[in-house]
């Protein structure tokens, strides 16, 4: 390997081993490593804040790569039927929100839900009486958040699904249903399955970047603090071996995530290729 | 004009009424009328393109006529779903479901019918079927783990297991290799003997067509051209096209005489015969002259043989195809153009192989000649 080369990959990954080796540091210090110890990762597990921000972004990520599975693989079997420019068109829009850059997204998102706020308040308050007095009132917080990471990854949902179900043999939907089952059923027995992988990778994937997500975070969340919010917050007082060890935890969880999305994305197209592969050996 | 195959109206298994389907400005099947028996095996031969997979579409039920009626054992079936017509088909690529076992997609047909049928039932007919289709034991096995021709069994076992009225077979044999086909087109004739149901196949290959079915239809832009038993389009063509298609033929331009005999162009006369049901051009009309390689005779020139036939040609060979059972030349004549002769092994026994340049002369007999009108 070229030398440069080895430098770009140190370059990567050396900053990313220093916070795995300093979250075993025993000193008080980020980096000034002071000998092997595992007391931050008691007291990082410990810590009510941080263990609050963590149960915080779960909850927001797991919701809302739910919801962005559900409507994205909606959104990717409607746009499968569209043609023409009606295609083109949504398709178009599906990869520009992908690319406009996070910034824009959080504040737009954040304008857009507080204009919609504003305007929805003062109805609420007719129903003050059915709950003594006290309006409910919309205002930024879990659902806000849910609904903008959902909108946000529900993108890359159609994306994956869309790719898995434009490799689907079409013929399997006409089979099934010259075997008597019907639309919905050969929906639920044969295009589902045949989308599984593709439709468990996408949920994977939202997941993990609803959770790492800060920049929409930050704009949207309201009073509540997910983990890369606080990550931020704390490193402000100065940054401790207990931001290593939340690096480290976070790291070793994305990453599994991501790979078992990868290998659920490839899982299937591999035994596709020998089936049609060899004609010629009946026995 | 309805082709009756066999005059089968009351036991029709499908009728066609004056049907039409459009794809935009392509008319993929043309007012096209007729009527299957029950029990045939019918194939649908034409080349890509000549609405042989919309016809069949059009049965199973994945495309709707734009006009007329489709009629399955005597009832209109226009609009009707294909989840819910008695008819099962044989996909070209298989379309087996990948995500289950043999089993599985074998019963896949009767769970949708019948979801309380019991585990046993069910297992006991799937292996009746596997063993139907030489393929016992292969239950569990994975659908990527099977070859092409375990795969085309697997296939036909999921729709006959459902004992439909109609088995629709769309080229079923293209994606095997040439041994294998052989082995599969015995086996299909086979199996249509021992279910009794209809099979209603498409192909372009008319060696399959003329092989498997019982009735030909040969189709052309939409249309049914001819339909009949193999050994009649071979031999009582229609049409210069039907001739084409099924077999290889040579054909010769020319200005009819009447009484079945041609002016060709170079100034030669051909007598001939038309096919039987076809009339003979009138006299000065435009003709062709059709006749089949295999039934010109070919000698080296001087030597006899060739000769002694009513037709006769000299001309040079300019091309040799060693088929292995057959040899096949091109002969170019200074009359007719290149002229496609057919020659048998048994048949070189005596003439001995020519070589290309070589000068010799064809000859072929009056009952060999076809004569058409030229359209």
């Amino acid at each position: 390997m070229k030398i440069y080369a080895i430098f770009v990959y140190a370059f990567l990954y050396l900053p990313i081993a220093l916070v795995i080796f300093f979250s075993f540091n025993a000193g008080n210090y980020a980096l000034d490593f002071q000998g092997f110890s595992t007391r931050w990762y008691a007291k990082a597990l410990t810590n009510p804040f941080i263990m609050d921000a963590l149960w915080f972004s779960v909850k927001v990520a797991a919701l809302s790569a739910v919801m962005s599975t559900v409507f994205g693989t909606m959104a990717a079997l409607a746009l499968q039927r569209l043609s023409g420019w009606k295609r083109t068109f949504y398709d178009a829009l599906i990869y520009v929100s992908i690319m406009v850059p996070g910034i824009v997204i959080a504040i737009a998102t954040l304008i857009a839900l507080v204009t919609v706020f504003k305007f929805l308040n003062p109805f609420l308050e007719v129903l003050a009486p059915l709950f003594d007095g006290q309006a409910p009132k919309l205002s930024l917080g879990f659902v806000s958040l849910v609904a903008a990471h959902s909108l946000f990854t529900m993108s890359l949902v159609v994306v994956i699904v869309r790719a898995r179900l434009s490799g689907m043999d079409r013929t399997l939907i006409e089979a099934s249903e010259d075997l008597y089952a019907s639309p919905f059923r050969t929906f639920v027995q044969v295009t589902l399955p045949q989308l599984m992988p593709g439709i468990l990778a996408a949920f994977l994937l939202s997941f993990t970047f609803s959770f790492d997500d800060f920049i929409i975070s930050f704009f949207v969340a309201g009073p509540n603090t997910t983990l890369p919010v606080y990550i931020f917050s704390s490193i402000r007082r100065g940054i401790t071996p207990e931001v290593n060890v939340i690096g480290t935890v976070v790291l070793v969880g994305s990453l599994i995530l991501l790979f078992s999305a990868q290998f659920l994305s490839t899982m299937g197209k591999g035994k596709k290729r020998s089936a049609s592969k060899d004609d010629s050996d009946d026995s | 004009m309805t082709d009756d195959i066999k005059n089968g109206a009351e036991t029709a298994d499908i009728e066609f009424r004056g049907v039409s389907r459009h794809f935009g400005d392509v008319i993929a099947v043309n007012n096209v009328d007729i009527s299957i028996p029950r029990g045939g095996f019918v194939s649908f031969l034409g080349p890509s393109g000549c609405g042989k997979t919309t016809f069949l579409r059009m049965i199973a039920g994945f495309e709707q006529p734009d006009s007329g009626d489709v009629l399955l054992r005597g009832e209109s079936v226009v609009g009707v779903p294909a989840f819910k017509r008695p008819v099962n088909m044989v996909f070209q690529h298989y379309a087996l479901f990948p995500h289950l076992n043999v089993a599985d997609n074998i019963g896949y047909g009767i769970k949708q019918v019948n979801r309380k049928i019991s585990k046993k039932e069910l297992a006991t007919r799937v292996g009746e079927t596997l063993e139907m289709v030489r393929l016992p034991g292969f239950q569990e096995r994975n659908i990527w783990e099977m070859s092409g021709g375990q795969q085309q069994r697997v296939a036909l076992a999921r729709a006959l297991i459902n004992r439909p009225n109609v088995l629709l077979l769309d080229e079923p044999l293209a994606a095997l290799d040439r041994k294998l086909r052989r082995d599969m087109q015995i086996e299909l004739q086979n199996l249509q003997r021992e279910v009794g149901i209809t099979f209603v196949l498409v192909t372009h290959d008319q060696e399959e067509a003329l092989s498997m079915s019982d009735t030909v239809c040969l189709m052309k832009e939409g249309r049914i051209v001819q339909t009949g038993s193999p050994q009649d389009l071979y031999k009582e063509p229609l049409s210069p096209y039907v001739a084409d298609f099924v077999g290889k033929s040579n054909f010769f331009k020319g200005i009819s005489e009447g009484a079945g005999a041609v002016k060709l162009t170079c100034g030669r006369i051909v007598e001939g015969r038309a096919p039987l049901t076809v009339e003979l051009p009138p006299k000065s009309s435009a003709a062709v002259v059709c006749v089949r390689p295999e039934m010109i005779h070919i000698a080296a020139e001087g030597n006899k043989g060739a000769s002694e036939h009513a037709m006769y040609f000299t001309g040079n060979i300019v091309n040799r195809i060693f088929l292995g059972e057959n040899t096949e030349y091109v002969v170019r004549i200074d009359e007719l153009g290149d002229v496609l002769v057919m020659s048998s092994r048994l048949s070189e026994a005596s003439t001995g192989t020519f070589e290309p340049n070589q000068s010799v002369t064809i000859g072929w007999d009056k009952d060999a000649t076809l004569i058409f009108a030229d359209t």
